[in-house]
Formats: structure tokens, C-alpha cells, sequence
């Protein structure tokens, strides 16, 4: 054991998982360090194995290899019940048979200790979700949103070891979901809970975590902070699954520098940019944000900057943004642009135009 | 919340001030109609006879006197036997209810829970005894339990009794094969009453600390006692009402309301008593069902 892996809150090491009759392992080699106070967020498409290993460190599923650590201690044979860990289910699983009160003080009373002192610190755990005038209330008498937080009060009134979120904000509507994003990561930060959210929602895992770990067949792609995932995908998976992105097919690939290459990106033509370290082959593609592209105006002249012609084929209107699609004129690729929109500058589909980028702005990525 | 559901149940879930026309009201009848004409002349119009004919008197040759009186009730309540065979009846009702529950409650729990894509076979596995006929489940425990039955047969060829136990003709080969009989009931009625329970629910529980068994008697037995009670209610109902199984394994020693009405309407000829002793089963039934309703109610709130 490493002496970094001790000072982890939670640190998982080799984790696997593969479900009884079955050939692919859900989950394979996972490795996972969480600092104290984190948030960590698990974000992949459904099946990725996010969810599986979500249960593995909760205790609702037996790994069949790896270890988990908490604090350095092995937990990894400790039963659900005595692992301390809070978890918010993406159904809630609120007691239907409970007051509200009683759902909060459950894990306090399964802990033993009084009566009185129990329901005191349910309630301060309900004041912290500011839904203290609910305590008597039955859940299926509340809405979504506050039983989403009912639930939430339950796992932290535990004062748990680390707070485990299961898809908490998929049952709620987009506006409600952005709200209670916020509220939990500010309760998540004054309470200085370890956390690890499990979501398929990119805007939720940018918005909320620490650090993102990217999965994707059972395996992380990658495992850095939100920027880092952004703006420096290791891989074609991490670039697309997060945030749009244009791909171009780039020839003539070669390393000039640490993380940086000289490329020839199709009719952009020769460019240096940077990208991932260690691309092997002279074939590779650049990663080119749709909102980084620029449109030009008529007759601006910028010489050092990458430029391309063609005809827009498709726009798209949602309110803040327009997204055009550009054929470039040597035929061979779509470029995706995305502009802040202002009635004035809309422009029609067929409309004959020239977009240009910062190649630093661009980041290469292996093929595939 | 209760007041809100009847409400719902009571307008077929349509918002109460919306107004239906007439035409869909037309069609609304239409379909209640047959259902509605059928329990009238099988059920309600049988009943007021049956009632009527508990108030007639039993004259000393046999024959029926047009009257009204309560002698019937009189005697059925003044009788020593009848209280006995009240007590026969609630008792063996009590005792199938309870056994019928208790062995079938791990059954349904675990259809409930399987995840097998065999789940629909299992289920109809464990309903399936009900396509065999009553008659023919209970002369198979009659061949089981009887004095040269499997079991007897069995203890005395290895020399562990001499004589047969009597287990068939008397009230414990009556309540085993009556838990036998109706225990798929039991389970198809907890099946549909264990709604309420999903695994995400025992798995919150278990993060939150509580051990195995601490969720099964906070979560898990809370959750599925409306599925409970439903099933007790189903078999207590159904074996103070069964006839054919007492009356075959009872060997004339089993007397309970089922099997009295038939004595008293076959071989004595007494309608009017044994109308009189339907009455009371059906007061039985009608008070035990007003309590499981209060139960129930009192348990949603």
C-alpha cells in the first residue's frame, strides 16, 4: 500500500465485477482515489458500469476482485449496515410507511443512543434541507424535489463515513434539477462530506464535481478535474460523450514537441497544435469545440489563423445559441459552429461563409 | 388522503366537477347492466328467499309453515352444539388462515423478488393446484393420511407405531388439507399485496445501519402486512365456508356452520334452521370483513 492511498478518504483499488452467467465483467480494474471533502462524480452512458460500482463501495454488491479502502481501512468484506455510508437512491426509497420525522431518525435509532436526541438531530438534519415543517408529513405527500431532499437529509443525518448519490436529480424537471444541483453541493461543501455521484448528465457532473471520473464499458477512460476533462480529453470517447465537438481527420501527423504536433487537418491545411502526449501513427484527430470555431466576417483578413469556406446546410435555434452546419467546400467534413445569437446576425441556410480557429484552441486526439 | 382516493375510485379517477354527457353515462350503464342483473337474480334475490325462509317454522311432520318468527335464531343461539359449532368454525377458520399465511408468505415473498425470467412460470406453478378440483386434492390426503394411508403405512412398516394415528377423520387431517387446498390463494392475494415493497427500500435501510433482520421487521413485514391480512381474510372466509373438504376428512367428527346447513337442509329437511345458520355465517363473514376494512384503513393512515 502506497502512503498517498492513506491519505485518501476513499481509495479503491483494482475493482472488479462480473454478474453471475455472464462473460464481460461490468466493471474491470477500477482505481480510485477521493480526497477528503470531494466530490467526485462517476459519469458515463447508462451501462457503463457507473452504477455497479457505485454498489460495490455502498456494500449492496459483492466485488469479485479489489479492495476498498475508507480512511485505510479495508472495507471491503464489511456488511452494508455496518459500513456507515449514506446513499441517496434515485427513487429516494423513502419509508412510505414513516413520517418524515421517522425516515430521518431511522439511521440515528438504528445506532442506538435516545429517543429525544435522535429526533432533535433528524430535525436539525431537516432544517439543513430547510424542510423542518414537513416532519410530521407523510413522503407521498410531498413532491419530487422534496422528497429528493427528505433523502438527502436521511444520508447526511448519519453523519456518514462518505455520502453516495445514485442519479439523485434524474426524477426532477430541468429547472428543479439545476436548483437542487446547487443546494446539494452547497450542503455537500459545509458539511465537508466526501461524495461520490453517480450520473449520465455531463451539465451535472461539470457543474457539481471535484473531479470527474469518465467510464465507459466497465473502465475509466479518464479520472481529472472538470476543465481538464473539457478542454483536454485523453481520448475520442472523453471528447464526444462530454460537451459537442467537431472531429477533423488529420494527416501527416507528427510530434514536435511534449504534447504538441504538426498536423495536416484536411482543408484547414498545416497546422502545429496541441494534444495528447504519446500519439503513435501518423493519423490522428483534432477535437475543435463548436463554440471555439469563429464565423468571419466579409473580407476580414486574419493570415495566421486556420481558415476554411462552405455553405451552410442546417441551423438550429435555442434561444442563446444558433449551431450551424457547415459543408466545407472540399466537400470531406461537416464543422459544427455554435454562436451567441442576436437577431441581427442569424444567418440563412445556404448562406456562403468562412469560419476560422485558434489552433490552441483545438487539442488532438489518437484515432478511433 | 384516504377521502382523496375514494373520491378518485368513486369518479373512475375523472376530476369530480367534470360533467359527463349522457351518451357516455348511456354507455356507462350499459356496461354495469348485465353484471348488475346477474348478482340481482344469482345473489341478492336468493339471499331475501334465504333470509325469509330463516324466519319460516319447521313443522313437527316435516313440513314447511308459512310464519315469522325467531325460534330458528332462538335455538341455533340457545343450543349448546350450535355455540360449539360456531366456535368449530371461527377456530378452523383461524387456525387456515394463520398456517395458510405463514407458510405462504415466504413463497410470495420470494416471487415477489425474483429477478428470473422464469418469475411467470414460478408464479403459475404455485397456482396451479387450484385446476385440480377440491374433491380430488382432498381424497389425496385422505390416501396420505389415512389409517392405511402413506404416512401411517410408513411408521407402522418400520415398526415405529403399532396402529395407525388418527390423522385422517377428525379436525387436524382437516386443517391440513384445507392449508393445503387454499394456501395458492394466500399467495396469489400477497403477491398482489406486497406492491408497496421494492428492493431499493431494504437496501436504504441497510445503508442507514440496520442489520437483516432489523429491516425485515421495520421495512419489509410494515410494508407487506396489507398483503397479509388480504390473504388471512381470503382463507379464513374461504374455510369457514368450505364444505367439501370438512365433510370428507371430517369423518362425521368435524362439525362446523358448512356442514350443519347441509345436515339440516338434506337429512333433517329443516330449511328453516339451516337457513338460520346461514344467516349466522353470513354475519360472521360481514363482521369480519367491516374489521379487516377498519384494519386496513387505519393502516393506510
Amino acid at each position: 500500500m502506497t502512503s498517498t492511498a492513506e491519505q485518501m478518504h476513499l481509495s479503491v483499488q483494482n475493482l472488479n465485477k462480473t454478474y453471475p452467467r455472464t462473460e464481460v465483467p461490468a466493471v474491470s480494474d477500477i482505481n480510485l482515489d477521493v480526497q477528503q471533502g470531494d466530490l467526485v462524480a462517476l459519469l458515463g452512458p447508462s451501462g457503463c458500469g457507473k452504477t455497479t460500482t457505485l454498489r460495490m463501495i455502498a456494500g449492496l454488491l459483492e466485488p469479485s476482485a479489489g479492495s476498498i479502502r475508507v480512511k485505510g481501512k479495508e472495507v471491503t468484506s464489511t456488511p452494508v449496515h455496518k459500513r456507515g455510508m449514506g446513499m441517496v437512491f434515485q427513487s429516494y426509497a423513502l419509508f412510505p410507511h414513516m413520517s418524515v420525522l421517522d425516515n430521518v431518525s431511522f439511521g440515528l435509532e438504528m445506532r442506538g443512543g435516545g429517543r429525544r436526541g435522535n429526533r432533535k438531530a433528524a430535525k436539525a438534519a431537516l432544517d439543513m434541507v430547510q424542510l423542518g415543517h414537513l416532519a410530521e408529513r407523510r413522503p407521498a405527500a410531498l413532491s419530487g424535489g422534496q422528497q429528493q431532499r427528505i433523502a438527502l437529509a436521511r444520508a447526511l443525518a448519519i453523519e456518514p463515513t462518505l455520502l453516495l448519490l445514485d442519479e439523485p436529480l434524474s426524477n426532477l424537471d430541468a429547472k428543479l434539477r439545476e436548483a437542487m444541483r446547487h443546494e446539494i453541493r452547497s450542503i455537500q461543501q459545509r458539511s465537508g462530506t466526501t461524495t461520490l455521484l453517480v450520473t449520465h448528465d455531463q451539465d451535472e457532473a461539470l457543474d457539481m464535481a471535484d473531479k470527474i471520473a469518465i467510464m465507459e464499458n466497465g473502465i475509466i477512460q479518464q479520472y481529472d478535474a472538470p476543465q481538464e476533462i473539457y478542454e483536454h480529453p485523453t481520448n475520442k470517447f472523453v471528447a464526444n460523450f462530454v460537451g459537442k465537438a467537431n472531429f477533423i481527420p488529420s494527416t501527416s501527423v507528427r510530434q514536435v514537441g511534449e504534447g504538441r504536433y504538426s498536423i495536416e487537418a484536411g482543408a484547414f491545411g498545416d497546422l502545429t497544435v496541441p494534444g495528447v502526449v504519446g500519439i503513435k501513427g501518423d493519423r490522428a484527430e483534432l477535437v475543435l469545440r463548436p463554440h471555439r470555431v469563429r464565423l468571419m466576417a466579409d473580407g476580414e483578413v486574419a493570415a495566421d489563423r486556420p481558415r476554411a469556406r462552405g455553405q451552410i446546410i442546417a441551423s438550429s435555434y435555442t434561444g442563446n445559441v444558433v449551431s450551424y452546419e457547415m459543408q466545407s467546400s472540399d466537400n470531406d467534413r461537416v464543422i459544427r459552429i455554435d454562436q451567441l445569437s442576436h437577431p441581427a446576425d442569424r444567418l440563412p441556410v445556404g448562406a456562403e461563409i468562412t469560419v476560422s480557429f485558434d489552433p490552441e484552441d483545438a487539442y488532438l486526439v489518437a484515432e478511433g | 388522503m384516504v377521502t382523496l382516493q375514494t373520491t378518485q375510485l368513486r369518479t373512475g379517477g375523472l376530476p369530480v366537477k367534470e360533467k359527463r354527457s349522457a351518451k357516455q353515462r348511456a354507455g356507462t350503464l350499459g356496461l354495469i347492466l348485465p353484471g348488475s342483473i346477474g348478482l340481482f337474480v344469482g345473489f341478492v334475490l336468493p339471499l331475501i328467499v334465504m333470509i325469509r325462509m330463516s324466519f319460516n317454522q319447521h313443522g313437527t311432520g316435516g313440513q314447511l309453515v308459512e310464519t315469522l318468527t325467531f325460534e330458528n335464531y332462538g335455538r341455533a343461539l340457545s343450543d349448546p352444539f350450535y355455540w360449539q359449532v360456531i366456535g368449530n368454525t371461527l377456530w378452523l377458520g383461524l387456525l387456515c388462515g394463520g398456517l395458510a399465511v405463514i407458510l405462504a408468505y415466504p413463497i410470495a415473498l420470494f416471487l415477489t423478488r425474483t429477478t428470473s425470467k422464469w418469475k411467470g412460470v414460478l408464479i403459475a406453478l404455485a397456482i396451479a393446484p387450484l385446476l385440480t378440483s377440491a374433491v380430488a386434492r382432498t381424497y389425496g390426503w385422505i390416501a396420505i393420511l389415512g389409517d392405511q394411508g402413506i404416512i401411517n403405512g410408513f411408521l407402522m412398516d418400520t415398526g415405529l407405531l403399532s396402529g395407525p394415528i388418527r390423522l385422517n377423520n377428525d379436525m387436524p387431517g382437516v386443517i391440513i388439507a384445507l392449508v393445503e387446498i387454499l394456501m395458492p390463494y394466500a399467495i396469489l392475494a400477497m403477491i398482489s399485496g406486497f406492491g408497496r415493497l421494492n428492493n431499493s427500500l431494504e437496501e436504504a435501510a441497510g445503508t442507514l445501519g440496520a442489520s437483516r433482520f432489523k429491516v425485515f421487521m421495520r421495512v419489509t413485514l410494515p410494508l407487506t402486512l396489507p398483503g397479509v391480512f388480504t390473504g388471512f381474510l381470503l382463507v379464513f372466509v374461504l374455510s369457514i365456508s368450505s364444505f367439501v373438504t370438512p365433510r370428507l376428512m371430517g369423518g362425521g367428527r368435524v362439525f362446523i356452520l358448512a356442514t350443519e346447513v347441509y345436515n339440516e337442509a338434506t337429512q333433517t329437511l329443516n330449511w328453516p334452521l339451516a337457513s338460520a345458520l346461514s344467516v349466522i355465517l353470513l354475519i360472521l363473514f360481514g363482521l369480519l370483513v367491516a374489521g379487516y376494512q377498519q384494519l386496513t384503513k387505519r393502516f393506510e393512515d
